[in-house]
């Protein structure tokens, strides 16, 4: 028999405490939330109660756990409570990090470029975004040379000495290639950096975050095939799939949805472009040069399909 | 002319050795007598109510009266006592007002972070409660003309103390320079017991922390790590805990250890004197030094600098600094851990890279000893008191 898990109160139920909520789950039983704002108490957090502290106290949790900066004072305050110094505890300031930056990319951060349009650079992008400062990316192909990828600029290998940046990440497909090019445009080979598989190849989690507000989004997919049609599916709470995008459709419809040429199906309302295509990097080419801003293009991640 | 040090001498603290070291330096320079003004940290630090603490301030206030030049050091610990963070700052911003000497300069050990906080209030306002606390209290002083100077010890800090409010020119970037070790032989116990509880030999390939065991620091990382790494890798975590921070991490670091069936490959060794560091010194095969986006120096690295042992740290701001002058790290991204390993594995199997990187490393040392640190202050100090009699005159 599996011995019951340690139970736990979480003091800070901000973003940071939905982070510290996420690291210890599946180690702890956590009973609630407990912060000091007024505002938050009653509330819900995760599916678990936000208290006062000193009612958080009366559970009685085995022990609390700090997911603030603030844990030094946070610290006096539960010792003041009567809690034991022994059973308070602060979640990672690492796994916090992620929360401030998230909102605010940190100036303190290091200031990153990475290499290529593609989802690999796009996996990378949302792995670290909320760590490092995240500056744009690179693409030699000059013609996206002032486009947006992921909200953020797109360079060409010859911009980078302006961007101050630390350092330059590439994804290790194309890792030769992209030396190559860094190196010619007389980047230092320290600064060069290879992501790891476990970013580019296998991300841990579907990669876009549902839209909010109270009505549909207006989508357009582009492709027709099973990674299409799965993207409807998830989005469907929040977004509207407009119509499906082919070049050579082989259907007219997809559900009740229409199928459309890539030009003809840009020139309608959207708010943003799914690319749901195995081979998105010639879609995303085109729609790039198509002036689409990329902070309206997301590339599909096949993992949804698992 | 006289200079007037403020620092924890006598605690069990790193700034505290780092005064030591910096007024040791300065004293074969002729242009200054220098004397140390004692400050008990850890009676203090969480403890003092504020009348305790401006009692304290107002002693060496009045100690500053005479002396051409107060040096103060600043941990954000030391100011922190029965009262909420920002007060501390107010507080520290007072006791700056109070000194009577000409000059003011404050080595800043931590840069102020506040800049980079999100908190929920910022929905509403434009700074958090410690970033304009630190903004009336602190930045104010360091502007152009006044009598106070800053110094820090990376460019990445001075960005951070522009971000919050102080004037470019009144800060010094000075890097930090190799922590002073003392020639003493490595104690041979620590090694029996070390080698003894992992079970070392001549396959073994021992991995190491050196510093404080703090949150931050990395030590989960390094422990994650391991996992991913053959049976033949250890690690010492070497370092205790600060005496007076709780031990609430340093708990977590032993039940994860416990929790992972770690405990023949991981050696904790607590807080450690100079001969038990030249034993870890012996002991460890690479050092790693995996701290988070969030930590912005480093005292415990200019230690390792000095081991001869090829170093592994996170490719973190402050980290850059050091490797843009010296390319002395094998860089990692903090996660995720398997690629750490990874690279751990790829430096093991380099013996040109790995001693490419203790080339460079040793080169560093040379660059930034403290005899050169010192010169470098005596400069400064003389260029604070020019300035001031220029402004005076």
């Amino acid at each position: 028999m599996s011995q019951p898990k340690t139970s736990i109160v979480l003091f800070g139920a901000s973003v940071g405490g939905r982070r510290g909520y996420q690291h210890l789950k599946d180690r702890r039983n956590i009973l609630a939330f407990c912060d000091n704002s007024p505002q938050k108490q009653g509330t819900q957090l995760c599916g678990k109660p936000v208290m006062a502290p000193a009612q958080a106290v009366q559970l009685k949790p085995d022990e609390f756990w700090i997911s603030s900066m603030y844990f030094y004072e946070i610290t006096a305050q539960l010792i003041q409570l009567g809690v034991d110094r022994k059973k308070i505890f602060i979640v990672d300031p690492s796994v916090l990090d992620g929360y401030r930056a998230a909102n605010k990319p940190s100036v303190s951060a290091t200031r990153v470029l990475i290499w290529g349009v593609s989802l690999a650079a796009q996996r990378a992008y949302n792995y670290y975004q909320s760590s490092y400062n995240i500056l744009g990316f690179i693409s030699a192909d000059q013609r996206l040379t002032g486009l947006t990828f992921c909200q953020k600029p797109i360079f060409t290998p010859a911009q980078i000495a302006t961007q101050s940046a630390d350092c330059v990440w590439m994804p290790h497909q194309d890792a030769a290639q992209a030396k190559a090019v860094l190196t010619n445009a007389g980047v230092e080979d320290w600064r060069l950096d290879q992501l790891a598989p476990e970013v580019t190849d296998t991300p841990a989690e579907p990669l876009w975050q549902p839209a909010t507000g109270f009505f549909r989004r207006r989508v357009v997919v582009m492709g027709t095939g099973p990674l299409a049609q799965r993207t409807q599916e998830l989005t469907q709470m929040y977004e509207q799939v407009i119509c499906f995008c082919s070049d050579n459709p082989t259907t007219l419809k997809v559900g009740k949805v229409s199928v459309l040429p890539l030009e003809q199906a840009v020139a309608s309302k959207f708010t943003k472009i799914y690319i749901a295509e195995d081979t998105y990097q010639s879609t995303l080419d085109r729609l790039l040069q198509q002036n689409i801003s990329g902070k309206d293009i997301e590339i599909v991640d096949p993992i949804i399909l698992h | 002319m006289k200079v007037l040090h403020f620092s924890s001498f006598g605690s069990v603290c790193g700034v505290a050795d780092y005064t030591d070291d910096m007024v040791a330096v300065l004293e074969p320079h002729a242009d200054f007598q220098h004397h140390k003004f004692g400050f008990p940290r850890h009676e203090v630090e969480f403890k003092a109510t504020e009348a305790k603490l401006n009692d304290l301030f107002s002693r060496c206030a009045q100690a500053s009266q005479g002396y051409e030049l107060t040096h103060v050091q600043h941990e954000f610990g030391f100011f922190v006592g029965k009262y909420p963070f920002h007060r501390s700052i107010t507080l520290f911003g007072n006791f700056l007002r109070q000194l009577r000497s000409e000059r003011v300069l404050i080595t800043f050990h931590t840069g102020p972070f506040f800049p980079q906080e999100v908190t929920w209030r910022n929905y509403f306002e434009p700074f958090s409660i410690n970033t304009r606390a630190w903004r009336q209290a602190v930045s104010q002083l360091l502007q152009p003309g006044s009598r106070y100077h800053a110094l820090v010890h990376n460019d990445f800090a001075r960005q951070m103390m522009i971000l919050a409010g102080a004037h470019p020119d009144s800060i010094t970037v000075m890097a930090h320079p190799m922590k002073t070790l003392e020639a003493a032989p490595a104690d041979q116990a620590m090694i029996s017991k070390v080698r003894q509880t992992l079970k070392l030999d001549s396959q073994s390939c021992v991995l190491s922390t050196l510093g404080f065991i703090l949150p931050g620091k990395g030590i989960l990382s390094c422990i994650e790590t391991l996992q991913y790494l053959p049976s033949n890798y250890k690690l010492i975590i070497g370092g205790g805990k600060p005496v007076q921070i709780p031990d609430s991490y340093l708990k977590e670091v032993q039940r994860t250890i416990a929790a992972e069936k770690l405990e023949d490959r991981v050696f904790i060794t607590g807080y450690l004197n100079s001969a038990q560091v030249q034993a870890l010194f012996q002991l460890a095969d690479i050092f790693m030094f995996l701290y988070s986006p969030i930590s912005y120096s480093s005292g415990a690295i200019t230690m390792a600098l000095q081991s001869g042992k090829p170093i592994v740290t996170t490719n973190i701001k402050t980290f850059y600094d050091i490797q843009k002058q010296a390319k002395c790290f094998q860089m990692t991204f903090e996660r995720p851990v398997q690629e750490t390993a990874r690279r751990i594995q790829q430096l093991r199997q380099d013996p040109a890279r790995t001693a490419q990187l203790v080339a460079n490393q040793n080169r560093y040392c040379q660059e930034n000893t403290w005899p050169m640190a010192g010169h470098f202050l005596n400069e400064l100090y003389l260029r604070l008191m020019n300035a001031q009699e220029a402004v005076m005159a």
